[in-house]
This record gives structure tokens, sequence and C-alpha cells, in this order.
């Protein structure tokens, strides 16, 4: 394995409403090493956001965070996201710097009422040299690199100005801007149309390779992780119920709710007459959440008083694949020792 | 960009054709006309009405024509020769009359304008900041107070406290002894001296109402995605507010102090007349009631004139402020 970069363990983020608390992330643990590149899908609603939003401390501020997540930079010693204060000097550090995040809407994501490139050389005074001039070569030929026609021009436009993918474009080059060590892709591809889709994550590629940074990429889209990623971890209600190798997942998907994802994929190929798998019911609201293995309702190999009582611990039950789900004995014998262990990790 | 201001102008002249048009025939809706006032003011008064002297007055002012007469005989020599008129009520020439009091008028819409921005803006991005906080509910709890109260309420309150506890009258805009004198540094450092009561009251509840709404601005735009994009990027909390939320926040303010103004200016009428300011309200006022046409007619026109003026500032700022609209404008 590569040297570590992110440690998340047992990452919990409560939002106390007036319902309930809902328990949006409930325990993930998931190990990143320099370079790699992970994937963290589930549907909407289960938690993704949330869990990486906690990870760089932008979660809402009345949202209650448990648990660790440790980042170490390249030099010095490993700092303890969690423990920092969210409007701090030390976090503000390791925002944009070691850690940048891309978001879903290209369309909001940029201030309407500044220039492009006055909100990239801003991250780049920051982080890197607080010249005017400087910064705006950066911010230049970043803009090239990520495939702009006539980056200086592009510079002094507003973001109405820009398609949608030129301005998820300009927001990649926004987040690379200050040469991150890992890059955080909040469904970076969702909001834009197909090929431009396949263009900007092709650009994402090239990148990673050019820069030499992790990617942590959250999706729904199963096509976006088979091209993107190495290693997936699947949530499912604020928990990551299984964890594995790009390849494994699409072959030997071990956990019902993966094996129903990838069933419920259209496939090039297929007979036409067969019909499209869904996953019945839909992802039930985690607030005052009983026990048990949240997918239970909808499974279809639900194990009655075992699966409605107990929540499935994440075991490793081959090399490099983690699951959690009681129709593999090694998981029902892991709950015999509770308390139950969080930190599994494949990689 | 040139078209958009060519076009502007012509939409102003004709929006205050059409004000003076109403205006004119708003004023002489009441039955009777001044004339008819000042013969049963005399009547009353015991004195002994001269037909002829009313007769005189009555060819003199044209009053005896047909309305769209009296209009034309208005407005032709206002808009070619800037005569706006004889006011019946005071014998002399409207311009004079008002001329200084436009200005007090401007003065202190404008002073209250500052104030309102002055005071809220740092209030409701404190309480914005600190939602819930105490310091927020006492804010909301004072400026709902602000809102409800009338300023004619607040304008006599106030006179009482500086009576009673600093043994001053309030009144007006002056000191005795500037009241007739020309102007100059002293008459003007005695104005502003003069200012703060007057623009506190007038300002409250234009402050109060802005506390409201540009908090609420900034709580909505404290949620969107450009600001967690923004603190993303390692920004400074305080620094980022500053550069995005309220930048954005301020939008909808600049287009309303277009409407602002007009609701300063009518609005402080009353508080004018309270306060014994010798601003256009309390004249406008008098005219209207003794149907003094000209007078009235010439005043509403002036204050639309400043009025639609200030709309087109507020559009250009809004046009400055915000590329968006920049652009639409300009295409």
């Amino acid at each position: 394995m590569a040297e570590k970069l992110l440690q998340v363990e047992n990452l919990k983020t409560h939002l106390p409403l007036e319902e309930g608390l809902l328990k949006a992330v409930d325990g993930i643990s998931f190990t990143m090493g320099r370079g790699e590149t992970l994937g963290l899908v589930g549907e909407s609603g289960c938690g993704k956001s949330l869990a990486v939003s906690a990870i760089m401390r932008l979660n809402p501020s009345f949202a209650e965070i448990q648990g660790n997540v440790t980042y170490y930079p390249l030099a010095g010693a490993p700092i303890e996201l969690t423990a920092l204060d969210a409007y701090g000097p030390e976090i503000r550090a390791i925002r944009g710097g070691e850690i940048a995040m891309i978001f879903q809407e290209p369309m909001t994501s940029f201030s309407p009422l500044h220039t492009i490139g006055n909100q990239i050389t801003e991250a780049i005074r920051i982080h890197r040299r607080d010249d005017k001039q400087a910064a705006a070569e950066i911010a230049i030929d970043l803009l090239r690199r990520v495939g702009m026609s006539n980056p200086a021009q592009r510079m002094n436009e507003y973001p109405h100005q820009l398609s949608g993918g030129m301005r998820q474009r300009a927001m990649i080059a926004m987040a690379l801007s200050c040469e991150p060590s890992l890059l955080i892709a909040d469904e970076p591809t969702t909001a834009l149309d197909v090929t431009v889709q396949a263009q900007v994550l092709q650009l994402m590629r090239d990148l990673q390779h050019e820069f030499g940074m992790s990617i942590l990429y959250i999706t729904h889209d199963l096509g976006v992780i088979a091209r993107m990623v190495q290693t997936v971890a699947v949530m499912y209600l604020g928990r990551i119920v299984e964890i594995t190798d790009v390849d494994s997942l699409f072959y030997t998907a071990k956990h019902p709710y993966t094996e129903a994802l990838i069933q419920s994929v259209p496939k090039l190929g297929k007979k036409s007459r067969a019909r499209l798998e869904s996953i019945r019911g839909a992802v039930p609201v985690p607030i005052n959440r009983p026990p048990g293995c949240g997918f239970f309702p909808r499974c279809a190999a639900a194990i009655e008083g075992l699966c409605d009582r107990h929540d499935p611990p994440l075991i490793q039950i081959e090399d490099q694949h983690a699951v959690a789900c009681f129709v593999y004995p090694q998981v029902v014998d892991a709950l015999g020792d509770s308390p139950r262990e969080g930190a599994h990790h494949a990689a | 960009m040139l078209n958009y201001f060519i076009r502007r102008l012509l939409y102003m002249g004709i929006v205050l054709f059409f004000v003076s048009l109403l205006s004119f025939y708003i004023i002489n809706l009441p039955p009777g006309s001044w004339i008819q006032n000042y013969a049963s003011e005399l009547e009353a008064s015991g004195d002994i009405v001269d037909q002829s002297e009313l007769e005189f007055l009555l060819q003199r002012y044209g009053l005896d024509r047909p309305l769209h007469e009296q209009y034309l005989r208005w407005i032709i020599p206002l808009v070619t020769e800037g005569d706006f008129g004889q006011s019946f009520e005071w014998g002399q020439p409207v311009w004079p009359l008002i001329e200084e009091r436009l200005f007090l008028t401007m003065t202190v819409s404008l002073a209250s304008i500052l104030f309102v921005y002055v005071v809220s803006v740092p209030i409701a991005l404190y309480s914005a900041i600190n939602q819930y906080s105490i310091g927020d509910y006492f804010f909301s709890f004072i400026g709902l107070i602000g809102l409800a109260t009338p300023n004619f309420l607040i304008a006599l309150v106030f006179m009482i406290i500086m009576l009673r506890v600093f043994g001053v009258t309030p009144g007006g805009l002056f000191s005795p002894e500037y009241l007739r004198a020309p102007w100059s540094l002293a008459k003007f450092w005695d104005m502003l001296t003069h200012l703060p009561v007057p623009v506190i009251v007038i300002g409250t509840a234009g402050t109060a109402g802005l506390i409201r709404i540009l908090r609420a601005q900034l709580l909505d735009e404290f949620q969107k995605q450009y600001v967690i994009t923004a603190r993303a990027k390692g920004l400074r909390e305080r620094f980022l507010i500053v550069k995005y939320p309220l930048r954005m926040a301020f939008n909808p303010i600049a287009s309303n102090i277009g409407s602002l103004l007009p609701q300063i200016v009518s609005g402080s009428a009353i508080v004018s007349i309270v306060l014994g300011l010798p601003t256009t309200g309390p004249l406008l006022f008098r005219a209207l009631i003794a149907q003094d046409t000209f007078a009235a007619a010439s005043m509403l026109l002036m204050l639309s004139v400043l009025t639609v003026v200030g709309v087109f500032i507020s559009d250009l700022l809004l046009m400055w402020l915000d590329p968006r609209i920049r652009y639409e404008r300009s295409n």
C-alpha cells in the first residue's frame, strides 16, 4: 500500500432535527494512500456528501461530528482534522492548499459577481504567492491546461458568460491551482450533459497523472466509478456496506445492495426483452433509526431475527474485500465478539 | 450602453409628463377653488369682499378657464422658460418659495438614507452571523418596535426627551439667528447640528425595515454554494462574508434606493410638520389644502423629478454592482 494520506475512523455526522436525530453519516471508516483514487458511491441521501464535507469541516455548523479524520501531510506530523476549529487558521491552510474540492453545481459554485480570474487567483494568493501578477499567470496557465480557449480573456469573464462545461473546467482549474495532495470531487459531472461529462472525466484523469494527487470521488454513477477509481466504498444509509477494488465490485459484488445496484444499471448487448432490475422500496430516512441493517426492509436475502436486530459490522472476508452483511458467516462470527470493530479496510 | 441612457432619459420624460398631468388633475378634483376659499375666508373674518378684486384674481391666474387650458398655462412656461408660475396663497412666484425648501428636503432625505444604511448594514451583518443569539433577538425587538411606531410619534417622544432632559426645543433645522440669514459656513454648520434629530426620526422605520430585509437576504446567501466554494478555498470567514454574501445582498438594496427616496420624502411630511422643518412637506401640505394649484403641482413635479432621478441612479448603481445586469442592459 502506498504512503498513507487520509484516514477516516468511525466518522459520524448526526443532525439534530426537530423530528429527531438524523444519523446522516453513521460511523464510516476508510483509508486512502497517496496518489490513490477512492470512489464513494451510493444513492442520493445516503450521506456521501455530508461525509466528505465533514472531512473538510464544511458541514453545517449545527451538525454533530464524531470520530477521527487524520490527514498525513508530506512534511510534518499527521493532523487531526476533526479536532480543528472549523474557522481557524489550521483548517484554512489545509482547505484549498492540501485538500481541494470540486462541487456538483458548476452553475452556482462561482459567485456571479466576480470574474473567473478573481476567484481563481484568490486561492493562489492565499496558499502560494501573494502577488497579483504571478497569481494571474499561474491561473492563466491552469485555464489553458484544463482546455479553455483564450485563457487570458476568460480570466476577465463572469461565470454567466461560460457554459456549464466551461464553468466546471474553471472549477477544476481553481481546485488544482494550489496543487493539492487530495482532490475531493463531489459529483463533478452530474450536472453536465453526457459528452461534456466524458471530456471532464478524461481531463481529471489526465490531470491526476500530471499532478500526482489522490482523488476522492463521490458519485451515484457506477459508470463514472468504473472509469475513474481503483477502490470503491459503497454507502447505504450513512454506512459503508462494502469496500473493494473496482474489478471485484463489478464482477464479484458481495453485499446484496451492491449486487442490486449493479443489476439496475442497463447494459449494452443485453437482450432488449429482459427487464431492467430495480431495487424495491425506497431509501428510508435515517431519523431515529432502529437497530439492524439499514437495507433489511428492501433486501431479498434478509435473515429474520438477525438482520433486523443487529448492525452488521464491516468485515474483511476476502483479500481486499470487506462487506457488512450477515449472509457471510464471517460477519456473523464477528458479531459474537462485540463491541464491533469499525476500521477494516481492504486497500 | 449609450442607447440605454437615451432610452432611459426618454422614459423619464414620459413619466414626468404623466405625473404632471395627473397631479394637476387631482389637485383640482376637490370642489371649489382657491378664489372661493379666499372669498369665504374674507367673509368669515368680517371683511368686505370686493367682487372686482376677485374678478381680477380670477382673470390673472386664469382660474376661469377650463382645466386643460390652466394646465397648459402652467406647463408651457415651465418647460420653455423654467417659470413655475405664481403661488395664489403667497402672492409670489413659486420657484423662490420652494427653492431652498427643495434643497433642504434633499439634504434631510439623503442624510436619512445615509443614516439608514450606516446603521442597518452592520446590525444586519451582526444579526445574520449570530442568528438567534441574544443580540440578534435584541435588535429584532428594537427593529420591530421601530417599524411599528409611526414616525410622528417618535418625533413627539424625541421632542419631549430633548425638552425634559436637555432643556432645548428641537424644532426646525436652524437656530433662530440663522433663520433668515444668507447661506454661510456658520449657517451650514448650524444646520448640521440640527440634522440628527429629524434624521433619526425619519430614518428609524427605514432602518428597521432594512435590517429585516438585509438579515434575511444574508442568511439566504450564507447557504449558497458559492459561499461554501469560497470557504473550501481556505478564505478567512470575515473576508469571505464581506466579499461574497454581503456583496450579493447589496443587490436588492441598491435597487431599493429608488423606492426609498419617495418613501422618505413623502413620509417625512408629517414629521416635518411636527418638528417644524422648513422642507417641502409642510408647504406642500398647505398648498394642497388651500388648492394653491401651481405651487402644489410644481412641488409634486419637482419631487417626482428627484424620485425619477433617484431610481435612475439606483439602476446605474445596480449595473455597476452586478455584471449580469450590465450584460443584459448593454445588449
